[in-house]
């Protein structure tokens, strides 16, 4: 059954459906570790110039024996959130991202971001645990805001939003790990009525 | 009430693939068929554990709206030297072989470091007042519960036995940084246990 080449996040999940590997009796565990492995030898390969926004995955400690290396944790998340008539939102989060060679370690962990879309405004949460306020950067356009730590702890995000926002009424704090971002929604400019003759 | 084959969270897309097998990503089909499936079911029936996410919001249009979400679901994956890779997942809801299913609180994220003689841990904890925290030790596991809107409850198991009246605790930035001290006998011993040479 699982003989192609490359599992990827989502045939972990699909595993899943048939039981956590706790829930299992027998742990396939050799495709599903495979998976990691293989992403790690990619980052064994070339230890020596890995790009530097891999290098927070590696944690090196010098041991009687040599260097030992502990690679992770590798994160992978979604969030799913529905409005009746409306089709479900997902949003993936994480430090990894499924591509086509399986496994790939993302360029700063996507965070867990939720968008509420209200009457006059959107009021955006996006939890940012263990970065310091003052390491936030956070840009907001007309159409989409962009979030960004410049922390150990690298986040990056890019919010895309359906109706324009006034940048200048843009709110933001932080607390407790969550940044809570307040958007007042432009008005629309009124079209003229033109009767007909 | 939710269980069931209607409740199957992955049913096969096209060619019996998944959309990222593909490099195009665009394609939500295994999303959209699994949660989605479950998500719509909300609509008339919604299982009494999802009730706390459910939010009316008012819309753009002065419309009322029953908003529910958002559902988490990840996992993190660690692998250390002469030891199992780690594997933990967390999130508010499970995927398992009857389908989709809620659990109580959302299990944090964890991440468990063994220092030699103490383990440094760190569990994410965003949007928790420090006063809504709980902690308790035990000799193999910890277990952390909050209170509030943002309720997280997790219990996570360690290699080794510790002495839990070492533990100590601290709150910053929804990060609960906590070190506790190995019992003696499993101090210094690294990784893989003591290493007996052969006569």
């Amino acid at each position: 059954m699982w003989g192609r080449k490359r599992p990827s996040i989502f045939d972990i999940f699909e595993s899943f459906t048939r039981g956590t590997p706790f829930e299992r009796e027998e742990f396939e565990d050799d495709w599903f570790r495979s998976t990691f492995e293989d992403m790690i030898r990619r980052f064994e390969e070339d230890i020596e110039e890995m790009p530097e926004e891999y290098s927070g995955f590696v944690t090196e400690e010098r041991t009687p024996e040599g260097v030992s290396r502990r690679y992770g944790p590798f994160v992978y998340g979604f969030s799913c959130t529905a409005e009746p008539g409306k089709e479900p939102v997902f949003q993936e989060f994480g430090n990894i991202r499924p591509s086509y060679r399986g496994i790939e370690p993302s360029q700063g962990r996507e965070p867990l971001v939720d968008v509420m879309d209200e009457q006059d405004k959107y009021r955006i949460f996006v939890e940012l645990p263990g970065v310091e306020k003052d390491k936030v950067k956070l840009d907001v356009a007309e159409n989409s805001v962009q979030i960004r730590t410049e922390d150990e702890r690298k986040f990056y995000k890019r919010i895309e939003l359906e109706s324009p926002v006034d940048a200048d009424s843009a709110k933001a704090s932080y607390k407790n790990g969550v940044l809570t971002v307040e958007l007042v929604r432009k008005e629309q400019p009124k079209g003229k009525e033109v009767r007909v003759e | 009430m939710y269980g069931g084959s209607d409740w199957n969270p992955a049913p096969r897309t096209r060619k019996g693939r998944y959309p990222t097998a593909n490099i195009d990503r665009s394609d939500e089909e295994w999303f959209r068929g699994g949660l989605g499936n479950m998500v719509r079911m909300f609509g008339s029936d919604l299982p009494k554990e999802f009730e706390k996410l459910t939010r009316t919001v008012q819309g753009p249009k002065s419309d009322v709206r029953e908003r529910v979400g958002p559902f988490v679901y990840g996992f993190s994956y660690t692998q250390e030297p002469g030891k199992e890779p780690i594997f933990q997942e967390f999130g508010n809801i499970r995927p398992s072989y009857r389908g989709i299913e809620p659990i109580q609180g959302r299990e944090p994220l964890a991440d468990i470091r063994d220092k030699g003689d103490f383990y440094e841990i760190s569990v994410e904890l965003p949007g928790v007042n420090k006063e809504d925290i709980a902690l308790d030790f035990y000799e193999d596991s910890f277990i952390v519960d909050t209170k509030g809107d943002n309720r997280f409850h997790g219990r996570s198991v360690l290699w080794h036995e510790v002495n839990p009246d070492t533990a100590k605790a601290s709150y910053r930035n929804g990060i609960l940084e906590i070190t506790v001290e190995k019992k003696e006998e499993w101090k210094h011993k690294g990784p893989e246990g003591t290493s007996i040479a052969i006569e």
